[in-house]
């Protein structure tokens, strides 16, 4: 009994990993994005930088919906890291795709005609059912606040998502 | 519940990964419990800074005093490369001397803005996004190229992120051996309303509420020394912990400073690479597999395991009386 007890105290001291803080909110991400979209990913490809040093993973998404912005059927985005062979770049607050994945993304105009996440990790939406929810364990270091009336980069129903996206000027 | 059957129920809740103590980095970016986790073979690791992005921007661009890390980018990369070999000093509560032998120190300040696998650990401040055409020309060839503008205009390609800093570590995916570590900051651009993020030297008083239009100095913003003790966290291989005293913990609020290591950082570091024994792998590589068996399957720190220890000795214990 007293084993259990003490356990039980044990376990009710250790800390928890809980929820990471946001620091942007949907309508700061939209308004960052040259384009907002909803589709599937369709396939994932590593590649490394001219200079052989850095590894992207290229994304493709085939866009169901284009909620801000304009934006082509099929869309590219780049993201830092992945692998290449027997090497792995692991770049903080990326966010990850899968293959088939329902998405998502705040796209902001980068090179080779492709985009990137706004927001990294915190601009990407994963879509299950009606909720969509961004994958912010791998957030860091940020102390922007988020103004009153927006809601931070969050699970919430897809609809309200769309709703706060197209509700930005 | 008899004492055998609490502790099989602990080892349960501690194999199936409940979520406490410090955490390691694994192969898979965002999920401490897939992959292996990432470690140093060597327990001596340079690194260089580069502060030199506002005052000496590479390709062309002008030069922006009032950008400067601290507004002085010497004092920043000093600050820099003390801060960071912080980890190296990790000492336990109560004990006289550290309780690591990894040496982390600084090879000195360079110019160099290249990233990813060249065996050069890097500290770099960037300015501007390279998505700017007042950053990056329009016609220059690097932006038909994936990742090929950040390192030749010293740029912040990560675009509107939101992000003050990255690091990016290049491993071997069958062992999680690291084999470069790279740090960016993201700098201010010097406008009131500009790109990146006000970075300050100063460990008090904080800055007002808008440093960047009042170019407030001898202040805290956003502190050059805590953000780059949690980013060489990652270096070492730490990832985020939910422990407010922690460096590894994600979230600092402006105008404040962590520059201390807390508890748990001391003891993630220690155990991944304690003075004296073999470096804490996944197993099954150079410099020994993870006691108990642990390692990095359910990424827990040496928190879990002592948890499951002192189960164990209290049922001992009791079976002595």
């Amino acid at each position: 009994m007293r084993t259990s007890l003490v356990l039980a105290g044990l376990l009710a001291a250790a800390p928890a990993l809980g929820a990471e803080a946001v620091a942007l909110s949907v309508e700061g991400l939209a308004r960052a994005s040259d384009a907002v979209v909803r589709g599937q990913v369709t396939r994932l490809e590593a590649t490394a930088s001219p200079d052989g040093l850095r590894i992207y993973t290229l994304v493709d998404v085939q866009v169901a919906a284009t909620w801000r912005g304009g934006a082509a059927k099929t869309v590219r985005v780049i993201v830092p890291g992945g692998v290449l062979g027997r090497i792995g770049q692991r770049v903080e607050g990326a966010p990850a795709f899968a293959e088939g994945e329902e998405v998502v993304v705040f796209l902001s105009g980068a090179e080779a005609g492709a985009y990137r996440v706004a927001g990294l990790a915190q601009g990407k939406f994963s879509v299950a059912g009606v909720t969509a929810a961004p994958d912010t364990r791998a957030l860091r270091i940020s102390t922007r606040q988020v103004a009153a009336g927006e809601r931070p980069s969050e699970a919430m129903p897809v609809a309200d998502l769309e709703r706060r996206v197209r509700s930005v000027p | 519940m008899s004492g055998r059957r609490a502790v099989a129920a602990l080892a349960l809740l501690v194999v199936a990964g409940a979520a406490w103590g410090f955490v390691r980095e694994t192969t898979v970016t965002g999920f401490p419990d897939q992959g292996k986790c990432l470690w140093w073979s060597t327990r001596a690791i340079t690194f260089k800074v580069n502060t030199t992005s506002a005052a000496t921007p590479p390709g062309g661009r002008a030069a922006c005093p009032d950008c400067e890390p601290c507004y002085d980018a010497a004092a920043a990369a000093a600050l820099i490369a003390q801060a960071v070999p912080t980890w190296s000093a990790a000492t336990r509560t109560g004990e006289g001397s550290a309780c690591t032998d990894l040496a982390i120190t600084s090879g000195g300040a360079t110019t160099s803005t290249v990233l990813g696998n060249d065996g050069q650990n890097l500290v770099v401040v960037r300015n501007g996004w390279c998505s700017q055409t007042t950053v990056v020309p329009l016609g220059d060839a690097c932006r038909g190229a994936v990742g090929a503008c950040a390192a030749k205009y010293n740029c912040w390609e990560h675009g509107p992120s939101g992000t003050i800093g990255l690091t990016t570590t290049t491993f071997e995916t069958a062992t999680g051996r690291i084999l470069d570590s790279d740090i960016e900051l993201f700098g201010w651009d010097g406008t009131a309303s500009g790109t990146g993020f006000y970075l300050t030297c100063a460990a008090s008083p904080s800055c007002g509420q808008s440093p960047k239009a009042t170019k407030e100095r001898d202040c805290t913003a956003v502190d050059l020394a805590s953000l780059s003790l949690h980013e060489a966290g990652h270096v070492v291989g730490l990832d985020h912990v939910d422990i407010a005293t922690a460096v590894m913990q994600p979230i600092i609020p402006t105008g404040s400073v962590r520059r201390a290591l807390d508890a748990d950082d001391v003891a993630g570091v220690c155990t991944v690479y304690p003075k004296g024994a073999a470096t804490l792998t996944c197993g099954g590589t150079s410099g020994g597999d993870a006691p108990g068996g642990g390692g990095c399957a359910s990424a827990q720190g040496a928190g879990a395991l002592t948890l499951l220890g002192a189960a164990l000795a209290l049922l001992r214990a009791r079976r002595r009386k």
